[in-house]
């Protein structure tokens, strides 16, 4: 969801700018289509959103189906009981809108983000417009499927996935136990997962298009985020809950990534408009979690890697480029039965090995071997579904490599490092404000302690990282 | 095929006839639509597997107990917190035909198994639940929900039940909030019960 200088190196080479844009939409996730479905609050199943609670995980697990409205709400036939129909007579279908102002300290170069040119705090309505077709399909299939109205002009498809659920009961030695298991198709890594210190539902939950938090370096696994990379993966899942009030839960998933078709935006060739080939294979997707729920408390442990090799060129031939990210995240919350108040804490830490092959026609020759690390750590809360806050603290480092973050990018002048380093630290502070359960007003500052490897001059013409301190006053609404 | 079933009907109706306590006892062979739609995600489709500590198990449970209190949840005389939140919006599309399938269904599950307890608390819950509190005019728990705590009727079923659900339900009557049909009775028994003595009754219970 974040420009990255190695990126934005490989988008400027192949002049594609306009075109990136539609990928780094800001997330969007709250759909009410599962409210109209079960007849739950959205505070059941989310604290701040998209923030998941224990019931929230679980209706996810099983796949979108629950619908206590099911019954007065669906159409059912049979045809020779053999062909069923049970579909719901009202369409679960949700929009999404975003709206945002944001201030740069520095003053709005028109470099950061992919909003484009615009003047100081740049006004963007809408930031972007989501539609969702979300909820149960059948019995055992559901969806979750997103599509988005970015400020560029034009849908293109964001963070979604189709699913098919069931879970078997087991006796076990210590008691009951539930397996829950299912397969489903999605298009962004982690966009399967229920808890929010993966990538694709980490915190912020929402940052303007304008705001430099969008052009921190990131590891592949980070930039794929809300469908930022035309990858389709196939994949499973299962969840065992065990122990005797089922409180210990296992989660495990694999997926299968490669490029894809019919992504959005973009061309179905090239890997996204960047100029990356296409995938080479598949690429492995591997995520353990442990969870343990208490009346009121509950935390996660989880472990995640992905193996992406992808061709340097659109040919989908010849040599490739590696990204092996793995990492850790853990995540504790508190919560109080009617959820009036919550606490979420998240924790994670990615690491990258990045195996380069250089392109020479492209003057693209960046070290053998780079190394980027990201790691933050973050908590929000929320009190009597109405007010909220959220702190972090987040920080990049990696190898130094001017081909990637330096003034060999070429990158516009805000986001050169003079020594080529990632390393770039900083916190965001926000706080919310909750009309609605739909309806919730922010206000967000990001702070720079580092910016691409120094406090002060860190692209040799004397910007210092507060320049990209940044206000953004952001809204949404959803329906 | 058709002609084995057609003709094994009359000898089942025929067992039926001649076993009619079991036949009314028989569980029904499949769950309801209903309990597979919207119940099974927190209470499980077996009401043994809750999923959740704070979720209550239902298998085994009263069905009259079940059913009074789906029309509680229904009709929002039920009104604690997690009442309102999560079987408030579940309960108030329910026909009193589904209400009666889901009680059955969950009544004639096999009950759910004993929980592990720290044994002190097991002891002290073991001695409420038989005999009181006299000082405080506490009644014996056994007294209505039996000796057993299997329940009867209106009186539900608590042995197997989680303990965080207990302990719960025990505070929500202590402090008045719950004040659906015959929770004034348990409110009178709750009110000079102190957070130590709801952790030994729930230990009690959930080991049972």
């Amino acid at each position: 969801m974040t420009f990255s200088p190695r990126l934005l190196r490989l988008l400027v080479l192949v002049s594609l700018a306009a075109a990136a844009g539609a990928f780094w939409a800001p997330r969007a996730r709250a759909v009410p289509s599962f409210a109209r479905q079960t007849g739950w609050s959205c505070a059941v199943c989310h604290t701040i959103y998209p923030q998941l609670t224990p019931i929230g995980r679980l209706f996810k697990l099983e796949g979108y189906t629950t619908a206590n409205y099911g019954a007065l709400q669906e159409l059912r036939q049979h045809i020779r009981r053999v062909a069923p129909l049970a579909i719901s007579r009202v369409t679960p279908l949700s929009v999404f809108i975003q709206a945002s102002d944001t201030y740069i300290a520095g003053g709005e170069l028109n470099q950061f983000g992919s909003g484009g040119a615009t003047q100081q705090a740049a006004v963007e309505f809408p930031e972007q417009v989501s539609l969702f077709y979300a909820g149960r399909i059948s019995s055992h299939i559901g969806t979750f499927y997103h599509l988005t109205y970015t400020h560029t002009g034009g849908f293109g498809q964001d963070d979604s996935d189709v699913r098919w659920a069931n879970h078997v009961h087991i006796v076990s030695p210590d008691g009951n136990s539930t397996l829950l298991y299912g397969a489903d198709i999605n298009n962004t890594p982690t966009e399967p997962d229920v808890w929010n210190s993966v990538p694709d539902w980490d915190w912020p939950f929402e940052s303007s298009n304008y705001s430099p938090l969008r052009d921190i370096p990131l590891t592949f696994i980070q930039q794929s985020a809300g469908a930022s990379e035309p990858l389709v993966g196939l994949g499973g899942y299962t969840a065992y809950l065990f122990g005797q009030e089922e409180n210990h839960w296992l989660y495990i998933e694999t997926d299968l990534y490669r490029s894809g078709v019919g992504i959005g935006a973009g061309t179905n060739t090239t890997f996204g408009a960047f100029g990356l080939g296409p995938t080479h294979n598949v690429a492995p997707y591997l995520r353990l979690a442990y969870e343990e729920n208490y009346p009121h408390w509950n935390w996660e442990i989880g472990t995640l890697g992905m193996d992406t090799h992808v061709y340097t060129t659109a040919a989908a031939s010849g040599p490739t480029d590696r990204f092996l990210d793995y990492g850790l995240d853990t995540q504790v919350q508190y919560l109080t039965f009617d959820n009036s108040f919550s606490f979420t804490a998240h924790a994670s830490w990615i690491r990258e090995i990045e195996d380069w092959y250089p392109v020479r026609s492209l003057s693209f020759d960046p070290n053998p071997v780079d190394t980027l690390n990201y790691a933050d750590i973050n908590g929000q809360v929320l009190w009597r579904h109405r007010y909220g806050g959220g702190l972090g603290f987040f920080d990049v480092w990696g190898t130094a490599d001017p081909t990637l973050y330096g003034t060999d990018t070429g990158n516009p002048s805000a986001l050169v490092s003079a020594s080529g380093s990632p390393n770039t630290d900083g916190l965001t502070i926000e706080m919310d404000y909750l009309a609605a359960q739909n309806a919730e007003f922010s206000l967000q500052y990001s702070r720079f302690f580092r910016y691409l490897g120094a406090a002060n001059d860190y692209n040799g013409l004397g910007r210092n990282a507060s320049q990209n301190n940044v206000v953004s006053l952001l809204m949404w609404l959803a329906f | 095929m058709r002609l084995r079933t057609a003709r094994s009907r009359p000898l089942l109706a025929a067992l039926a006839l001649a076993l009619p306590g079991l036949a009314l006892a028989a569980a029904p062979a499949n769950p309801p639509a209903r309990v597979q739609a919207s119940c099974t995600m927190c209470h499980g489709t077996h009401g043994v597997n809750t999923r959740m500590p704070y979720i209550p198990r239902l298998a085994a449970q009263s069905r009259v107990y079940l059913i009074e209190q789906l029309r509680a949840f229904r009709d929002g005389s039920r009104s604690d917190p997690p009442a309102i939140m999560y079987m408030w919006p579940v309960s108030e599309v329910l026909t009193n035909r589904e209400i009666k399938k889901i009680a059955l269904w969950y009544s004639s599950q096999k009950p759910p198994r004993p929980q592990r307890a720290n044994a002190l608390l097991v002891a002290a819950g073991h001695k409420i639940f038989l005999r009181g509190i006299l000082k405080k005019g506490v009644p014996a728990c056994m007294s209505c929900h039996g000796p057993q705590a299997l329940g009867d009727g209106i009186y539900p079923r608590l042995a197997g039940q989680n303990a965080a659900y207990i302990k719960e339900q025990l505070r929500f009557f202590r402090s008045g909030i719950r004040h659906d049909k015959n929770a004034a009775i348990m409110h009178m028994v709750t009110a000079h019960l102190s957070d130590r003595e709801i952790r030994e009754v729930a230990a009690y219970l959930s080991h049972l």
